[in-house]
């Protein structure tokens, strides 16, 4: 399962236990899970249309940092959390390197 | 300023047109934005040729003489012109509002007549908000309507476009409480606009005040603006996208005099490199940016393509998706502006803040712009839909 894919899953069943709430910083926690969510979304599109050599590695960074929102939201206002893939082998910090050099240095 | 333009414009028939133009005027901004902005030296004559070159008219439907173009390039035009100068970006907005007012609430002569105008070079400018009225959405501005004339008395601020306007849009309230616009001329009777915008950012877009001492129009100069509101239409996502597009602009204006600093910027001392550019952290942080910016741009671009479905089929559904893919954007651009226009001096070293450069003038702008309506309920706004299934409220700031 992709990061996108499992971040939009603890989005939804975070949402669903948590039913409805009136509460505006509960409400205003799932704004932002449903940002992070299509902004990496938009990305992967645009990876797709629009190939550029570091479009797919930032919507990983998208993807991933949604997933970890995703996951503490589901912590916080769930008291469970699903157990997320390791990214040992394919860390999140060495891509932000990879954009960075790119665009700072046009060095791929 | 006179009630005619100078010049007559220019009419842009197409979308690549459009981005073409706002691509070689963008270069031209870009060369004095910076001294404009330090001496707050208001752009009148760029303006002139903003107007002329026919980008005030693109939205104005096919069947009126306009190019009808879609609001994905609008978008894209406004973030190309406000990243070279984002005051000059943000004056067009509420024109663009305006134009669509028109369209949704006017008759079928004022169309003509007004879009028509716009064609010709003839700029709006507003006179909506009020400084002392209990919130942004009411008005303390009256309107009275007499036989075959209207009205107008009140005092209005934050009239961004109205000192350079050639017509005066200007909102008023009947007896029932119902908004109401008049198009008043620059050089009427009563209407005074006064040069009094002193805010730290966005210093050029003379968005001060407006007053209105017992200013009669003809019935035929005006609108039942109230109407784009009573009934859904695409107006209130078009007043948001172009401010989100304004903001993204800023963003990507600021991120490219990061990278420039950036690159001059010294080695760190415990870095242990021979340049700036081979900081480790600096490099990640360009990459935190870039992607931030393109998330920008990408769910700004999706929500230049909601409203396009807003505008031709309106309903309930489709401009409450246009608002939140809207609302997404505007959150985006806002915290990217920031970030970007605040991290450009972190990324290039204390020189950066030398007064010669003026580079503050990004987060200036960033913060000032970025007021217009909070992110934190745009957050609210997505939250209710997606956790509660409620639809965001319709107004101009939605």
């Amino acid at each position: 399962m992709t990061a996108l894919s499992l971040a939009r899953q603890l989005l939804d069943s975070t949402r669903r236990h948590v039913e409805t709430s009136d509460d505006p910083y509960v409400i205003s926690r799932f704004g932002d899970l449903q940002i992070r969510v299509d902004v990496a979304a938009a990305l992967l599109e645009r990876a797709e249309t629009h190939p550029s050599p570091v479009a797919a590695t930032e919507a990983q960074i998208a993807a991933a940092e949604a997933l970890i929102a995703a996951s503490n939201a589901e912590f916080e206002l769930t008291g469970q959390r699903t157990e997320l893939p390791s990214s040992l082998d394919d860390p999140l910090r060495w891509k932000y390197q990879i954009v960075g050099n790119y665009y700072l240095n046009g060095v791929l | 300023m006179s009630a005619h333009p100078q010049y007559p414009a220019h009419i842009i028939r197409s979308d690549a047109q459009a981005i073409e133009v706002a691509t070689r005027l963008a270069a031209r901004f870009a060369v004095d934005a910076s001294e404009r902005d330090r001496e707050r030296r208001l752009p009148v004559a760029e303006l002139d040729e903003f107007s002329a070159s026919g980008l005030w008219g693109i939205t104005i439907p096919k069947e009126y003489g306009g190019a009808g173009v879609s609001y994905v390039t609008v978008a894209e035009v406004i973030k190309l012109i406000s990243a070279a100068d984002p005051s000059l970006g943000q004056i067009p907005q509420n024109h663009l509002g305006v134009v669509d007012i028109l369209l949704q609430t006017a008759t079928e002569a004022q169309k003509q007549y007004y879009f028509g105008k716009v064609l010709q070079g003839y700029r709006f400018g507003n006179a909506f908000s009020e400084a002392k009225s209990k919130n942004a959405g009411t008005f303390d501005t009256q309107i009275r309507f007499h036989g075959d004339s209207a009205q107008i008395n009140g005092e209005k601020f934050y009239c961004t476009g109205a000192l350079f306007a050639h017509i005066v849009p200007t909102v008023g309230n009947n007896e029932k409480n119902q908004a109401f616009i008049a198009f008043i001329e620059r050089d009427a009777q009563g209407l005074s606009v006064i040069d009094s915008w002193d805010g730290f950012g966005q210093r050029t877009t003379a968005s001060g005040g407006v007053t209105l001492d017992g200013v009669t129009v003809p019935l035929s100069a005006v609108i039942p603006a109230h109407q784009a509101f009573d009934q859904p239409t695409a107006n209130g996502p078009i007043s948001q996208i172009i401010q989100a597009a304004v903001d993204t602009g800023i963003a990507l204006g600021a991120l490219e005099q990061a990278k420039i600093y950036a690159r001059q910027a010294r080695p760190w001392i415990d870095s242990q490199q021979e340049h700036g550019w081979q900081d480790p952290f600096t490099i990640a942080a360009i990459g935190d940016l870039e992607w931030r910016v393109h998330g920008t741009e990408a769910i700004l671009a999706k929500a230049g393509l909601a409203v396009d479905r807003a505008l031709a089929e309106p309903s309930e559904d489709t401009v409450a998706h246009a608002s939140l893919v809207v609302a997404q954007a505007k959150v985006l651009s806002a915290e990217t502006a920031l970030l970007a226009s605040s991290k450009l001096f972190e990324l290039a070293g204390t020189r950066s803040v030398t007064g010669k450069h003026n580079l503050d003038r990004f987060w200036r702008n960033a913060r000032t712009h970025t007021l217009h309506d909070p992110t934190r309920w745009k957050y609210h706004l997505i939250g209710n839909f997606v956790l509660n299934g409620v639809k965001p409220a319709r107004h101009a700031w939605n």
